[in-house]
């Protein structure tokens, strides 16, 4: 099967005064695996039924591949779609319900028997196609909402927050199975969340949803290495931020470290370090490395991480992770450390 | 043990209410003083009854299913507006049911009669010269008894539709289904047990009606209630209890053979994918 390109243009949506999306552009390539990451009411579920046909968009265009999607009916799409409580037809069986996208395309009875059956079994449930969803358990229900949201093979499979009912051990086997079968079939993705350890684990590329807009789209790692704004250092993963003073020459000053450090983007006005990027050193070999002072405040033990929050001396507070490899001893708390990082690992950020 | 002491008191006050009387029904229609079918005989013997029995069922029958045909398509249209809207527009369809049915049913005097507001306005409109006769025929049994019935058909559908996740419906299109064949493949099938329901609750009630042909109907529209009591009236009461005996197996069977219906046409339906 082929994916195929999923491209927003400019879409706005409006219900009456609340503006739900503002200039929404987003070009998914075939076979992407892409996530919309916000809190709710950022627009992510907005845009997911624009795409999908249950909402019209206010203004601007939807395309899949190149068709332009305005005025055409849900049904015409031709898109698959995990609903977030599932959407499983109480009173049609396992099978029944895996066939149903089938048997709307008119599909010969041998051929959908046949397709049926390869969708069960790629999400390993061929043993139950005689059951009624409700003597299912919620994961085994998730797994019968997959497959016969890809039995029709669509180009496009839209998946709206489908994990978030299940407890974490199911949701985490969920994501894996969720991603071989992305690899298998081949089908652009367009997942819908608001848990960024989901989106970390299972995206090609993450949108970041705020207010309506896409306020950075990356690849995981860049979106936690080189946040734009603070509000994504703070959506994804934790961050120490830090005010900057005016970058000149390539140089700002960390009032609150009392150090200057190479900033590389002249608009920057605050930097992101990462806890584990926070080194604790007990030597002076330091060079190229920005180098400053704080109190051990706190510290919570994980084992083979301790966290511990650190007071410097303008009073802010910071959060180090340091793996316990070695024979090193950490500092415990009350002691004065001394703390570097490598200026590569400093975000900057700029002002939103 | 404490749950079931606390069903005592229901216990004993169906067996007061309701088992004791129909108990005394039986044993007046079937003894007089001893064991006899002479009642029974009577009424199956005798042509009049028969078929105010029939009509009785007839008459049930199409008032339970006019009710259905107006009132599902009703209560589906009140499930499809915003959920803020609907308590309004069933406040509307419950309203009439806060009146008694005696003044309803003389409300439809008012309305049918010779000097009432139909023939009246259809006179001063000119249309007709002549008052047509609407009260007093079996056309105005059936639109009051449809319309006293039908918000208990509506409230019925209603609530069963409610419990219908609107999210089916949108899995059904984004599958492929058009509208219709969402409402035929996903809607339908999960209403179908409210409205069966339903409709059995309005010919039950419908059985046993005895104000509505007693005052709108002709002398040839009389229902089994309307014979019952005047047996009663005659203190005919063995004759009257085999009466009540035969409209509450003919009611129970009518019960029994749809139910069974409905769930074998359900089954068939799954079996048939």
């Amino acid at each position: 099967m082929q994916g195929s390109r999923v491209h927003f243009e400019k879409v706005t949506k409006s219900f009456g005064e609340t503006v739900a999306l503002t200039d929404f552009n987003l070009d998914i390539a075939p076979g992407e695996f892409v996530t919309l990451l916000g809190a709710s009411g950022s627009g992510k579920s907005t845009a997911l039924n624009i795409l999908a046909g249950f909402s019209d968009a206010t203004s601007g265009e939807v395309y899949t591949g190149d068709r332009p999607l305005t005025g055409v009916a849900p049904e015409h799409r031709n898109v698959g779609m995990v609903f977030q409580n599932f959407a499983l037809f109480p009173h049609k069986t396992v099978a029944e319900n895996v066939a149903f996208p089938l048997r709307m395309r008119k599909g010969a009875r041998d051929e959908i028997d046949r397709r049926v059956k390869a969708a069960l079994e790629m999400v390993q449930l061929g043993a139950f196609a005689a059951r009624k969803p409700a003597a299912l358990s919620g994961g085994q229900r998730q797994r019968v909402a997959l497959a016969r949201a890809v039995v029709f093979e669509p180009p496009v499979l839209l998946m709206d927050e489908c994990l978030s009912a299940l407890d974490l051990k199911l949701r985490e086997e969920l994501q894996d199975e969720i991603r071989r079968i992305h690899r298998e079939i081949g089908t652009t993705v367009l997942f819908v969340t608001h848990d960024q350890t989901e989106a970390l684990t299972m995206s090609d590329r993450i949108a970041i949803l705020e207010g309506g807009k896409i306020v950075q789209i990356d690849a995981p790692e860049v979106l936690y290495d080189r946040p734009r704004t603070r509000f994504v250092a703070d959506f994804i993963g934790q961050s120490n931020m830090f005010d900057l003073s005016a970058v000149t020459d390539g140089t700002a000053a960390v009032p609150d470290m009392g150090i200057d450090i190479p900033v590389s983007d002249p608009t920057a006005v605050a930097i992101s370090i990462r806890p584990e990027r926070l080194r604790v050193i007990p030597g002076e070999n330091t060079s190229g490395l920005s180098v400053f002072q704080g109190v051990v405040e706190d510290e919570t033990f994980f084992g083979p991480v301790v966290a511990q929050t650190v007071r410097l001396r303008s009073g802010r507070r910071l959060e180090v992770r340091s793996q316990r490899s070695g024979h090193d001893r950490l500092p415990h708390t009350g002691q004065t450390i001394t703390l570097a990082f490598d200026p590569a690992d400093a975000a900057p950020l700029v002002a939103t | 043990m404490t749950k079931r002491l606390t069903l005592l008191p229901g216990i004993a006050l169906i067996g007061m209410l309701f088992l004791i009387p129909v108990g005394i029904v039986f044993q007046q229609g079937l003894f007089d003083p001893v064991f006899t079918t002479e009642h029974f005989v009577r009424f199956a013997t005798r042509g009049a009854y028969m078929r105010i029995f029939w009509s009785t069922l007839q008459i049930s029958t199409v008032v339970a299913l006019v009710c259905l045909l107006v009132g599902y398509p009703i209560a589906y249209f009140i499930v499809r507006q915003p959920p803020a809207r609907r308590p309004f527009l069933m406040f509307l369809v419950l309203v009439p049911m806060w009146m008694s049915i005696l003044a309803r049913t003389y409300s439809w005097m008012v309305v049918l009669g010779k000097e009432g507001i139909i023939n009246q306005s259809l006179i001063w409109l000119g249309l007709i010269d002549e008052p047509i006769k609407m009260l007093f025929t079996t056309g105005a049994v059936y639109v009051a008894m449809v319309q006293i019935m039908l918000p208990i058909l509506i409230v019925t559908c209603f609530s069963s539709m409610t419990e219908i996740d609107q999210s089916l419906l949108r899995a059904a299109r984004i599958m492929g289904a058009s509208p219709r064949k969402a409402f035929r493949e996903v809607f339908l099938p999960l209403s179908a047990e409210g409205a069966i329901t339903g409709t059995l609750i309005v010919f039950i009630l419908s059985m046993g009606f005895f104000i509505v042909p007693a005052l709108l109907g002709g002398r040839r529209d009389a229902m089994l209630a309307n014979v019952i009591s005047g047996q009663v009236s005659q203190t005919n009461w063995g004759f009257a209890a085999a009466i009540s005996i035969v409209l509450l197996g003919a009611t129970l069977l009518v019960l029994v053979l749809v139910r069974g219906a409905s769930a074998k046409l359900v089954h068939h339906q799954e079996e048939a994918h």
